[in-house]
């Protein structure tokens, strides 16, 4: 196990390196107004789903496909599809209340505006490491997620140039039993969660502020492998290229949470204990 | 562009690293560990293969108790090695000592040390894909105050892959036997044992290619021919248990001159001890594979089979005449009964004559040696006065024995129907006397019988009526119902039995009712236990599941099918049942079936029972479910 410990963070190091080589982007005249303005709010609708499948004693294979819908001119409300979203990694479960995720995501983001001519897909990259760490309250659990991704999007005008960014995320997130006094199958919970994304690169001039999220979710464990959720979320962030308009949005959020393991009875013994 | 492809493979790249990780996890146990008789704590690396754990790397097993040796005894013992998968490979070491002390104690340095006095058994040696390999040796030394004062037993073999190499020495505190091998392992030329003063020989054995020819006794001069050296065949065998005891029949009373034969024996034990326990881990058998030929007289299939009829005609024989000689009603009475003594002294003749030979004969095939063993000469050496006469002569005076149907055997003629004839007639005496003695053993004993009988049959009623009174208040009314049934069948069997009158027929029919009573009471604890052993199975099928998003642990019922099988269906089956039923012989068998579904619901849970979970969708009765759950066998591991 200890040669384990020494390989992940060995990797961790060797990614920090890759992100530290830096690109050569042209500057952009940026021009900051009198005071900040707030955009109409846009509505989109996401469909979230979570996997986390076991595959050893202490790690797990997460695997999150989302659709992301957005409105648009024609279609107000639900929108037409934004984003498709797919994010993978490998998890390492350090104890029951602490676990560590490293991977990457390939988005592909469509193109909403109905007048452009320019191309309707494109991809996006990233590289993504995430910490994170739960504490039980009372009957409740607080989670504290910090997420760090590596990112690389283009623009869907054509042969348009990478930007590369580094986004810093923490979401502070609870899940409060509501028929229980735990949260266990056959339980409804409420989860309030806020989470703030800065971003940071040479792209980024004067918005390092992407997006504040504030969400409430209604979940419902059905059994301890499966947990759906939906939910409302108000967000706002700064425009990048013109730092002074702030987009806001409501999302409706609806979530599946499903965890297999396909792991046969005799190697899932002996039964870890972890640290408690 | 460049730069984005270099970042996708480092991408790749380092999600395939986090794979390879995974794939090659490696667990450590660190815990009370078991093999046979041995147990302690042991430390190991495996990994798990489909189902099977597997060792791989260093092994430790060990145990030593400080308490039990001050206050009595202590078994340690320490194993030690390497496994490459699931085969031992690399240096090992065994050691066991037992141990006594008298409290002596020493400091060194900043140590305390206790003397201790017993023996000590130690092996070490390379193993090689689980076989040997290089030297080893084993060595059970005497030791007094924590010094070693004697060297009981030492072995010396060289192996190249499990094969023995050139020469051995086996030591024991009086004699020292050294041998050689052809490189194939095949035990070859002179074998010489070495009496106590280490310079005299004692015996030599000479073999040929791995045929024992002769054994040269030195002290008396005396040369024994052991194998027939013109046998029309030969087979090649491990000098294993086998060998051995076929040696101890080959030379009889020559057996204890030499030493040899103890020093290869001990030997043979020595190396077992640890083959066992290697074995047991999942390695490959362990010996010296020193090879040795014999002469073969194989057998056919008829021949075999009438073996098979000797054997079972001897068994029953032996059976009957230990029923007559431990009759202890039957040793009172013929002190003064011409007619018992008759027939006792009868059957003491049938043991010497006939089944004490016989039951060497049978040895010879059960230990799978007979096909080894010179047909021409076997018989005479079982029966070395002959062979026995169909009329048995017991007191001068008296009438001699013979089977009324004796004429129809005939003892003469080939060997082993002769010798089927010898059993059967053998079997059918014995039967014949049982039956000529049984009104002697039967009256006094029957009147007997029935009185502990009576008292048997009152307290198991007593008990049940106990039970009952202090149960049905706590359970459901169903249950209770049942529980009426039985205690009303109890009563009526025994009205029954007081109304017989015959003293046989009372004895048998008590007997009957005492075996039912027994199950009776048995299915009022078991019925009493229902409520309990649901919850106990539900919790059984509780799984601890972490929940990943949540972060907590949360308890997952699996295998659910199974479990409402039983609970739903089984026992509210079992209940109904034991209220409508009234005779013994279900009672029997229910109380088989619920004890096997008690004990299956169990076996289910850690089986693999996909299958039959899918069946038990479409089962919905209790018989369907009971044959559902004979047909899942388990997998061996």
């Amino acid at each position: 196990m200890r040669k384990g410990k020494l390989n992940f963070f060995g990797c961790i190091l060797s990614l920090l390196a890759i992100v530290f080589v830096t690109y050569g982007q042209e500057s952009e005249p940026i021009v900051l107004p009198e005071n900040s303005k707030y955009k109409e709010p846009v509505s989109k609708v996401w469909f979230n789903t979570y996997g986390n499948i076991r595959i050893g004693k202490r790690f797990f294979w997460d695997a999150q496909t989302h659709f992301r819908f957005e409105e648009t001119e024609n279609t107000p409300f639900i929108g037409q599809i934004a984003q498709v979203y797919n994010r993978h990694a490998i998890g390492y479960i350090y104890d029951k209340k602490t676990n560590f995720s490293l991977g990457g995501v390939v988005r592909v983001n469509f193109n909403t505006d109905e007048e452009s001519t320019d191309r309707n897909v494109v991809p996006e990259w990233r590289i993504w490491h995430q910490y994170q760490f739960a504490m039980p309250l009372y009957s409740a659990m607080l989670y504290h997620r910090i997420r760090i991704e590596h990112r690389w999007t283009q623009g869907f005008a054509e042969n348009s140039e990478y930007i590369f960014r580094n986004r810093w995320r923490y979401m502070f997130r609870a899940k409060i039993p509501l028929n229980d006094t735990k949260l266990k199958p056959k339980t409804y919970y409420i989860s309030p969660e806020a989470e703030l994304i800065m971003q940071s690169g040479k792209a980024v001039v004067a918005s390092p502020m992407e997006d504040l999220r504030l969400t409430t979710t209604l979940g419902y464990i059905a059994t301890p492998r499966l947990t759906f959720a939906a939910g409302l979320m108000y967000s706002q962030g700064q425009d990048r290229v013109f730092a002074g308009d702030y987009k806001q949005g409501w999302t409706l959020r609806f979530h599946m949470y499903f965890s297999p393991d396909f792991r046969r009875i005799k190697n899932k013994l002996p039964e870890i204990h972890m640290t408690d | 562009m460049n730069r984005f492809t270099y970042k996708g493979f480092t991408l790749l790249f380092l999600l395939f690293c986090q794979t390879l990780l995974i794939a090659q996890e490696k667990g450590e146990y660190e815990g009370p560990f078991q093999i046979g008789k041995y147990t302690g704590n042991a430390r190991y690396q495996y990994y798990t293969s489909a189902t099977d754990t597997v060792l791989d790397g260093p092994f430790l097993f060990q145990k030593s108790n400080l308490e039990t040796l001050l206050k009595e005894q202590d078994s340690s013992f320490t194993i030690k090695g390497n496994f490459i998968d699931a085969l031992a490979n690399g240096p090992w070491q065994f050691q066991f000592g037992k141990y006594t002390s008298d409290s002596k104690s020493e400091v060194v340095d900043f140590e305390y040390r206790i003397l201790v006095s017993g023996t000590q058994e130690m092996a070490t040696g390379v193993l090689s894909e689980g076989l040997p390999d290089g030297d080893w040796h084993i060595t059970v030394q005497e030791v007094e105050n924590s010094e070693v004062t004697n060297i009981l037993f030492k072995s010396e073999f060289n192996f190249e892959k499990g094969v023995p190499q050139q020469s051995f020495k086996i030591e024991s505190d009086s004699s020292a036997l050294v041998g050689r091998f052809l490189r194939n392992g095949v035990a070859h030329d002179a074998w010489t044992s070495y009496g106590s003063n280490a310079l005299e020989v004692d015996e030599t054995w000479y073999f040929e290619e791995g045929l024992l020819q002769k054994i040269v006794f030195d002290a008396t001069g005396e040369e024994v021919p052991v194998f027939d050296m013109y046998a029309p065949q030969y087979e090649m065998i491990s000098l294993d248990d086998r060998f051995l005891l076929l040696l101890r029949y080959n030379l009889r009373d020559k057996i204890g001159q030499g030493n040899t034969l103890q020093l290869l024996s001990k030997n043979r034990e020595v190396y077992q001890k640890i083959n066992t326990i290697l074995t047991q881990l999942g390695s490959v058998p362990f010996d010296t594979n020193i090879k040795v030929q014999v002469p073969v007289y194989a057998l056919d299939s008829l021949q075999k089979e009438t073996l098979e009829r000797i054997s079972d005609n001897l068994t029953q024989a032996s059976e009957l005449s230990k029923t007559i000689l431990s009759n202890s009603h039957l040793n009172i009475i013929r002190r003064t009964d011409t007619d018992a003594q008759y027939w006792y002294s009868v059957t003491e003749k049938l043991v010497s004559e006939f089944l004490s030979p016989l039951e060497s004969y049978v040895d010879l095939y059960q230990n799978q040696i007979f096909e080894f063993v010179n047909p021409s000469t076997v018989e005479g050496r079982i029966f070395p006065v002959g062979i026995p006469d169909k009329t048995i002569e017991v007191q001068v005076g008296q009438e001699p024995f013979q089977l009324p149907e004796a004429d129809a055997f005939n003892f003469q003629g080939s060997g082993l129907q002769a010798m089927e004839q010898i059993s059967v007639y053998a079997q059918m005496s014995m039967e014949y006397i049982l039956d000529q003695l049984s009104n002697k053993l039967s009256n006094d004993v029957q009147i007997q019988s029935l009185k502990e009988l009576e008292n048997d049959l009152i307290s198991i009623n007593n008990g049940i009526e106990k039970q009952i009174d202090s149960l049905s208040p706590q359970l459901p009314e169903n249950y209770a119902n049942a529980l009426k049934n039985l205690g009303e069948t109890a009563n009526e069997e025994l009205a029954t039995y007081a109304n017989i009158s015959n003293p046989g027929e009372k004895l048998s029919f008590g007997e009957d009712l005492q075996s039912c009573l027994e199950d009776i009471r048995s299915l009022i604890k078991l019925l009493s236990n229902f409520p309990e052993k649901i919850k106990e199975i539900k919790a059984l099928y509780t799984d601890d599941i972490w929940n990943p998003f949540m972060a907590t642990v949360m308890e997952e019922e699996v295998k659910k099918r199974i479990v409402e099988a039983y609970r739903d269906i089984l026992v509210p089956y079992f209940v109904q049942t034991i209220s409508q039923t009234g005779e013994c012989d279900r009672f029997a068998l229910l109380r088989e079936q619920i004890v096997y579904a008690n004990n299956r619901m169990v076996g289910l849970r850690n089986e693999e029972t996909r299958k039959l979970e899918r069946k038990l969708k479409r089962a919905r009765t209790a018989e369907e479910i009971l044959k559902l759950f004979q047909q899942q066998i388990p997998k061996e591991d």
